[in-house]
């Protein structure tokens, strides 16, 4: 098919033109309306497009004759060889349509037209049908596609916005639950309701309290970190009393080793003696004389072996005293670095005490921690009210911002639910009214095309042109 | 783009003129939207402007 515009139909011997008929088409129009009375031509104008584009000439269907038709096709005196319809193109392309022999011919065949053509048969079908089928039938033609495409999309937003709607009213309820909780958990202060009062909480300034957390975890911190004292002074104590008795009593044993060595000093130099002798006898001995000599002096074995033993005890009572003293020096120092350590704890409490300006709403004990260790568990005892309220106070304080902040980010979401429902809510109505106006507005458009379908050349010509 | 003279043009023309006289369009945008319309150009989110902004406008008058 060519895409150029038609400029004229020319019908030679051809249905009802005995001679040459031309129909020219007026240059820039869109549709041409063919009318005329009875006989006046409009259904061979029909037949020519027809034979045209499908080598057929539907107004003989049906005549009962089949392929015998054919001889109709032809105007009455003209033989099928002098049929000739010709379809010119505004670009100089053109369509032509002959018999060769008893079969249509139609050259070239790409620039042949593309028609619908609806009959009186089925004209009057349509007239008789319901408005949706002739709507359907008649759709192609009516080329609306476009508007019906906006108009689904119209029909779309309006589905969305219903479902934005309904999500945005789950979120609400949501939302409007949780501030319900936190009002509960709350205790429902003031006895009024959810909604205002986590307003009135958003609306209230928002107070630092991170100094005075940080403040109270401090302080806190140092006076639980004394309540260790106590204990470890008496294990430490326990520790050094404990060494200073092993320290004693393996004091009193070297001494004892010593002495039992220093008694046996006459049987030494005796031993010595012996030794001194034997050797001037054997001034040249070939082994020892302690381990292989048959020349044993009397009691020299038995000497030799208490000599041992001697000194055996001496030497592990001074090990035993050395490690007793190492382990008292330990303990000792280990107290002393408790009570170090004791001195620090203490500055950090002070520290900690004085490092914020406390209102009246923290309480401290009378007095400072006592510099004796000895003395904290009574002091302890008298200030674990106060170490109590310290730890209450910032688990509060820490609870209320966290409260806080759950009851401000439930009012946001639920606000922002709330808004989108409102908007939904809003907006929804019109947006369902749009698409109803459409619709009426494309059905009047439409039906009116039904009663003007007698006229079945409007129908099928502008069928050819809009191809 | 529809032509002029094309059903879906008038269609849509009609239609701009029922949703403008319902205060659904402003009328200073029908002329623009009737091509839209026709060609099938309105978006979901495009309606929902021009009726939002349509009824916002009508609202204030």
């Amino acid at each position: 098919m060519s895409g150029a515009a038609l400029k004229s139909l020319r019908l030679t011997a051809f249905r009802g033109s005995s001679g040459t008929f031309a129909l020219p088409f007026e240059k820039g129009r869109h549709l041409t309306l063919v009318y005329g009375e009875n006989g006046s031509g409009k259904t061979t104008v029909c037949d020519g497009f027809e034979f045209l584009a499908k080598g057929e000439v539907g107004s003989l269907a049906e005549k009962g004759m089949g392929a015998g038709l054919k001889k109709y096709w032809h105007s009455l005196g003209k033989a099928p060889a002098d049929v000739e319809v010709v379809l010119t193109h505004s670009d100089g392309s053109s369509c032509t349509g002959k018999f060769a022999g008893a079969n249509p011919v139609v050259e070239p065949v790409n620039n042949r037209p593309l028609i619908e053509l609806l009959r009186q048969k089925q004209i009057t079908a349509l007239i008789e049908a319901t408005p949706a089928k002739r709507y359907e039938a008649i759709q192609r033609f009516v080329a609306i596609d476009g508007v019906e495409k906006s108009e689904e999309a119209l029909k779309s937003q309006v589905t969305d916005t219903k479902a934005t709607k309904e999500r945005a009213l789950d979120d609400e309820t949501q939302q409007f639950l949780a501030l319900h909780d936190q009002f509960e958990i709350a205790g429902k202060p003031g006895g009024g309701k959810a909604l205002e009062w986590a307003k009135a909480i958003a609306a209230e300034p928002a107070e630092d309290r991170s100094a005075e957390i940080a403040a109270l975890d401090n302080l806190a911190g140092a006076a639980g970190g004394l309540g260790s004292y106590p204990a470890l002074l008496g294990e430490r104590n326990t520790a050094v009393e404990a060494a200073q008795n092993k320290f004693a009593e393996t004091e009193q044993a070297l001494a004892k080793a010593l002495e039992a060595a220093s008694s046996a000093a006459a049987e030494t130099a005796e031993l010595l003696k012996l030794g001194t002798e034997f050797l001037h006898a054997h001034p040249d001995p070939e082994v020892c004389p302690l381990c292989e000599s048959a020349e044993n002096a009397p009691g020299l074995a038995a000497s030799i072996e208490t000599r041992l033993e001697q000194l055996t005890a001496v030497s592990t009572a001074q090990a035993q005293h050395q490690a007793s003293k190492r382990a008292l020096e330990t303990a000792t120092s280990a107290l002393d670095e408790l009570n170090s350590n004791y001195t620090l704890s203490l500055q950090a409490y002070a520290s900690a005490k004085s490092g914020f300006a406390w209102g009246t709403t923290v309480q401290f004990p009378s007095n400072d921690p006592p510099e004796k260790i000895e003395e904290l568990a009574a002091w302890l005892e008298g200030a674990n009210a106060n170490i109590e309220d310290w730890k209450n106070r910032e688990a509060n304080l820490r609870q209320g911002d966290l409260q806080r902040l759950a009851v401000e980010k439930a009012l946001e979401r639920y606000e922002a639910a709330r808004t989108r429902k409102d908007e939904a809510e809003r907006l929804l109505p019109h947006l369902e009214a749009a698409p109803e106006i459409c619709v009426t507005t494309r059905q009047a458009f439409i039906n009116p095309f039904i009663p003007l379908t007698h006229v079945e050349q409007m129908f099928s010509l502008w069928a050819i042109v809009k191809a | 783009m529809s032509d002029d003279f094309s059903p879906a043009i008038s269609l849509s023309e009609e239609i701009a003129n029922a949703l403008v006289e319902k205060g659904l369009l402003r009328k200073e945008r029908k002329d623009p939207l009737i091509a839209r319309i026709a060609d099938g150009k309105m978006s979901a989110a495009d309606w929902k402007t021009e009726i939002d902004l349509a009824v916002e406008k009508a609202g204030k008058a």
